[in-house]
């Protein structure tokens, strides 16, 4: 039975249960595809930071930190204005990028977190999560792009063909299955977005925000500095929610409107925060 | 079986060959403070009935918490000092958490805390006889074999006497762990406070204890209430800094022993700021310093 022959309604109930099947094929595929070797937790902010929402999430959480010492201040949304001019030596590449790179005046947070030092500085934090299993590599971040296009190529043809078939027929009412591939196009693109963790980085993020999870709430003013990063890194803005100034930061880091607002994000460990993923 | 997956623990007959080491109590209020000073904790010790239900993703949370910081389990449940047989689905479950994370030992109370089907709610000290210290020691041989080693065994505070007792509390650990082969884990301030509460003299107390089967300590804190007839009791509550009193007893402990000990400090509720923990186990490793030290001294005098 070639199945470009059904009738109308049956090849748009065919067309739905395909597409659901490839898509979940291709979920399952780039779910348990890119699995890594497990080990201890990650208790460097920075990292966990980047395994919740990628190099924005670490880009905001440096600022937080730079805030945090006085370093810098927010005075509007989206802008970052140097508070001191000193260079303390222990900051790390992060924050040294984003200190050096908000010195010009003016510097909207934007073109600042996006600055090529900064966002150089922002993907060497994940190196060692690659290394560990826990951030996808660069070739696997390439066979889910490709996947993903082989898969939507696959519906979006079948759908295609059918619009063909149906042309030659006379038939113009058509617009259902245009919306489908519509749709279509669309799974498939966000299903090739590429995640800052692989399915072990997810676990990962899941372990430290279940050992944390009481003290999600108890940051406050006086917590130590590597309390409250690691807070904010493994929860985000809710993490810093007893202390209202460092959230307030965390929020206007970025310009309004731009990306990194909250996002749960079905690749598991989401929550508020962002989820960049694709670098600052 | 979970009993027959627990071979990996090796419990007190392995402390020798190491060297003193200082952790605290996992509690979650101290969890970030933990993970983020990492490299000033040696091991956490974490209380098994928190995870005794624990689901897949929780143990493998678990696992990595122990991946990352040595980890030992205390239980509170067991009730071993008992004349009532230990509940081996109770052993059960702590040798599936000791084997989930690869725990090196675990410990718990010479205590009960149940009778005729009736929780206590608390750790309670048994009457001090021959006929409690055989029953502790059959409770141990059980959980020797369903945990698959035998755990260190904790000295409890009392505010009474056990009534029916015939041994002093230190002869009565001390049979006990010569009868089971355990080692001790010797909590200082229970310790402290028996003595104090019925008029010891606390540094005399300690030398009537086992110290050459102590493996591991315990510090903390606690608070004087009022007691019968207008006498005072310190209360064992881990709510409050650890006492000068209980770090000279940790001192004399490390002058009158040569095995490398495991000392954790437990702190149950208002926690202060975590730089304050971390000075008290700074403090515990200055006294136990000064016990090594002395001990030092002394053989070189010798």
């Amino acid at each position: 039975m070639n199945v470009l022959d059904l009738a109308g309604p049956e090849f748009l109930a065919f067309y739905i249960i395909f597409l659901i099947v490839v898509a979940t094929a291709v979920w399952a595929a780039v779910s348990l595809s890119f699995g890594g070797a497990g080990g201890s937790l990650i208790a460097d902010p920075y990292r966990v930071a980047w395994l919740r929402g990628g190099a924005i999430e670490v880009a905001r959480l440096a600022v937080v930190s730079l805030a945090s010492r006085q370093l810098v201040t927010l005075p509007r949304p989206g802008v970052i204005a140097p508070a001191a001019a000193r260079m303390p030596a222990d900051l790390n590449p992060v924050e040294r990028a984003i200190l050096v790179n908000c010195q010009r005046p003016e510097g909207k947070a934007r073109p600042v977190l996006r600055n090529s030092a900064v966002r150089a500085a922002c993907r060497a934090v994940a190196d060692p999560l690659v290394a560990m299993g826990l951030a996808p590599t660069a070739n696997a971040k390439l066979a889910r792009a490709a996947l993903c296009a082989g898969a939507g190529f696959l519906v979006l043809a079948t759908g295609a063909a059918k619009l063909d078939v149906a042309a030659a027929r006379g038939h113009s009412n058509v617009r259902f299955l245009i919306l489908l591939m519509i749709a279509a196009a669309i799974v498939f693109l966000v299903l090739a977005i590429p995640r800052p963790r692989t399915p072990e980085g997810r676990r990962m993020l899941a372990d430290m925000r279940r050992l944390l999870q009481n003290r999600r709430a108890a940051v406050g003013p006086q917590s130590p500095m590597g309390e409250t990063l690691l807070m904010a890194g493994v929860f985000g803005a809710a993490g810093l929610a007893g202390a209202e100034e460092l959230q307030r930061v965390y929020y206007q880091a970025l310009p309004a409107g731009s990306s990194g607002s909250s996002c749960g994000g079905s690749d598991g460990g989401g929550g508020c925060g962002g989820c960049g993923g694709s670098g600052c | 079986m979970a009993a027959d997956a627990a071979v990996v623990v090796v419990a007190a007959a392995d402390i020798t060959g190491r060297r003193d080491r200082f952790g605290l109590g996992w509690r979650p209020e101290l969890a970030a403070g933990i993970l983020t000073n990492r490299d000033r904790i040696d091991l956490i010790e974490i209380i098994a009935e928190d995870h005794v239900d624990a689901s897949r993703a929780g143990l493998r949370s678990l696992r990595r918490l122990a991946a990352q910081i040595p980890v030992v389990w205390h239980g509170l449940s067991l009730g071993l000092a008992s004349t009532v047989p230990v509940d081996t689905r109770r052993l059960d479950a702590f040798a599936r958490l000791v084997g989930e994370t690869g725990a090196e030992s675990w410990s718990e109370h010479l205590a009960f805390v149940r009778g005729g089907g009736v929780e206590i709610g608390h750790l309670a000290a048994p009457p001090r006889s021959p006929d409690s210290v055989d029953a502790a020691c059959h409770n141990l041989a059980t959980a020797r074999r369903i945990v698959g080693g035998a755990p260190l065994v904790e000295n409890i505070a009392s505010l009474i006497d056990p009534p029916a007792s015939t041994i002093g509390e230190p002869e009565w650990a001390a049979a006990i762990v010569a009868g089971s082969g355990c080692f001790m884990l010797l909590d200082l301030h229970n310790l402290y406070a028996n003595a104090v509460n019925f008029g010891e003299d606390p540094v005399a107390y300690l030398h009537r204890f086992p110290l050459e089967r102590v493996g591991s300590v315990h510090l903390a804190g606690g608070r004087w209430i009022d007691g019968p007839n207008g006498a005072r009791r310190l209360l064992d509550d881990h709510l409050h800094d650890v006492p000068e009193p209980v770090f000279g007893l940790l001192t004399e402990l490390g002058r009158l022993t040569s095995q490398p000990l495991t000392v954790v400090i437990e702190r149950d509720g208002a926690y202060p700021p975590f730089a304050d923990i971390l000075r008290e186990l700074t403090a515990a490793r200055q006294a136990l310093a000064a016990g090594r030290a002395m001990r030092a001294g002394i053989a070189r005098a010798a």
